[in-house]
């Protein structure tokens, strides 16, 4: 039990960072790897002020890199039609320059802080520290909304319609790069949300965001690109699979053993478990 | 004087990593971040068979072409059935997966190269023995850049043939329009196969010519950081012909030498050399997705 309770802790912040992507991918179409550059900005923005105003300044700071991404990086490339490939690649370079900056600023040694935390939580099968037991209810209440925000809000129906057929949600009239601002602030806030979770208590580096976005590109994968919630799901397991993996296998081989079972999805059903199967040709 | 020889090392190894990206990235239109893992690949094969197993340093140049080309292979098999930014992921996948396997695959209590301890974990591969020619030794840089720069002319030859062969034509068409390819009897899958393993085995042969040079070697060489750059000089220089792998590898090996003349100390240096990569990967995205010196827009 305590496995499996470890196991969902993990893959809440996971699964917060999987809803993230989909936010920005299913809209736009775009693989952006500059989210894992935001992940790592959001806890040296916690840093710079002490408790709650930390949490809203790394949240407003992520939320407003991710719209300045759209607009500057990626909004000039839509406008010229550029290959998905040509965004992903503005994206890496965006990565990379970012997380330089990071450890030019901060150095790349590990740091460790204390976001936010709800107390620990000890009964007779099950012993969880401050940072999973909160993990397992501020990420689940943040997971909860975002999953009951694109469900039944009117603007997560739309960003759904976007999804779906983007040309169509023009021609309805809407303005798309509204939606896709919306997208990518909603986005910026999961993302930190993630970011300080996760990494609360535990330590983080400039470079941790780039082993959080592999882990949840696993879960995307595995669960399906197409879907803004299969990946949600398929992150939680893999939480559950690093924590059975670091139970009875070693820590040291988690990440290696979820990439394994990500390549085995790959050969087998590429366009992952939880999506219907399509040709290769067919267009998302 | 030893000095120009040891930057001409590194030239002729970037040369050949240039070239192997270009391949793929160019012909096959496959943007891969998984080169500086099949240069990994065949690195720690070289260095595994000549410190453990006390291979000679020509052997052990074949067996990682080898085992680079069939880590080339498992990509593909991974990756076959994507395309596009997908297909990125994937590489990007591999290399996270491979990363994971060089950095744990290790055990104190057990000898390098044993079945508990491959590649040594995060320590490294150290002390790895010189090549030798014969009675002759490969020790040194104004003795090793002979034997780098004649196996970078035999990598950067079979481009050539390649470039020149119908093969080149063919991947091409298909990189320029898969169905149409199809339609007139070529087959993508094995295409873009051929391309990935040919690829990953001239990266390979970079990997055991730094290993024979560097004498030491540690999971780092697999970053992603690593292949990120070799994207941005690739893309930068220009990613179909020969040319275009000459400027990335020119530019590759010029930047640090840059920096330190600007007075940028060596801790300072890799970051801002990073950054000079990565801002350069965004600019190329903006203003000129066929680089410098390329024939085609192969994005």
């Amino acid at each position: 039990m305590q496995v499996v309770v470890n196991g969902l802790a993990e893959g809440i912040g996971i699964a917060l960072m999987a809803a993230a992507f989909q936010l920005t991918y299913l809209p736009t179409r775009l693989f952006l790897v500059s989210l894992a550059a935001i992940y790592s900005v959001a806890p040296y923005v916690a840093l710079l002020a002490p408790g709650p105003l930390g949490l809203m300044a790394a949240l407003f700071a992520c939320s407003a890199i991710s719209l300045a991404t759209l607009r500057f990086n990626h909004a000039p490339l839509i406008a010229r039609r550029a290959t998905p490939g040509i965004h992903l690649i503005a994206s890496l370079g965006l990565y990379l320059v970012v997380t330089q900056l990071l450890v030019m600023a901060f150095g790349d040694d590990p740091k460790v802080a204390s976001f936010v935390g709800f107390g620990t939580v000890s009964t007779g099968a099950i012993a969880l520290d401050e940072r999973q037991a909160t993990l397992l209810t501020a990420g689940a209440a943040l997971l909860t909304a975002a999953v009951a925000g694109l469900k039944f809000s009117k603007v997560g129906l739309k960003l759904r319609a976007l999804a779906s057929n983007s040309r169509l949600f023009a021609t309805q009239g809407h303005d798309l790069q509204t939606y896709y601002s919306i997208a990518f602030v909603a986005s910026g806030v999961l993302c930190a949300a993630s970011a300080l979770l996760r990494q609360n208590q535990i330590g983080f580096d400039p470079y941790s965001g780039m082993a959080t976005f592999l882990t949840m590109l696993a879960a995307v994968f595995i669960g399906g690109r197409e879907s803004f919630y299969a990946p949600i799901f398929a992150a939680l397991a893999i939480g559950l699979v690093e924590s059975i993996a670091a139970w009875f296998v070693s820590t040291r081989w988690s990440d290696a053993i979820v990439f394994a079972v990500l390549a085995l999805v790959l050969v087998v059903r590429p366009n992952g478990l939880l999506s219907p199967a399509r040709r290769l040709e067919a267009a998302p | 004087m030893n000095y120009a020889f040891h930057l001409g090392i590194y030239f002729a190894i970037y040369l050949l990593l240039a070239g192997s990206l270009s391949l793929k990235v160019g012909y096959a239109g496959l943007i891969s971040l998984a080169q500086a893992a099949h240069f990994a690949v065949g690195a720690y094969t070289a260095a595994i068979l000549m410190k453990a197993f006390g291979w000679s340093f020509a052997p052990a140049l074949a067996a990682s072409i080898l085992v680079a080309s069939f880590g080339g292979a498992l990509l593909n098999a991974m990756g076959s059935r994507t395309r596009g930014d997908l297909y990125v992921l994937v590489t990007l996948a591999f290399q996270a997966l491979l990363s994971a396997l060089l950095v744990n695959w290790s055990s104190p209590s057990a000898p390098l190269g044993s079945l508990q301890n491959l590649t040594n974990g995060s320590f490294g591969i150290s002390n790895i023995p010189a090549p030798t020619l014969g009675p002759y030794s490969l020790a040194g840089a104004q003795h090793y850049w002979p034997p780098a720069l004649a196996a970078a002319a035999g990598g950067v030859y079979v481009l050539w043939r390649l470039d020149r062969s119908p093969w080149a034509k063919s991947v091409i068409a298909v990189r320029d329009d898969e169905l149409a390819a199809r339609a007139i009897g070529k087959h993508p899958s094995r295409l873009f196969a051929q391309a990935t393993i040919i690829s990953a085995g001239l990266a390979g042969l970079a990997g055991a010519l730094y290993v024979g040079y560097a004498g030491y070697l540690d999971p780092s060489s697999a970053g992603l950081n690593e292949s990120l750059m070799l994207l941005s000089v690739v893309l930068l220089g220009g990613t179909v012909g020969l040319i275009g792998p000459a400027v990335g590898a020119a530019i590759f090996v010029l930047v640090p030498e840059l920096l330190r003349a600007v007075n940028v100390g060596d801790v300072g240096a890799g970051n801002i050399r990073l950054a000079f990569f990565g801002a350069l990967l965004v600019a190329l995205a903006h203003a000129r997705p066929q680089g410098i010196a390329g024939k085609h827009a192969a994005l």
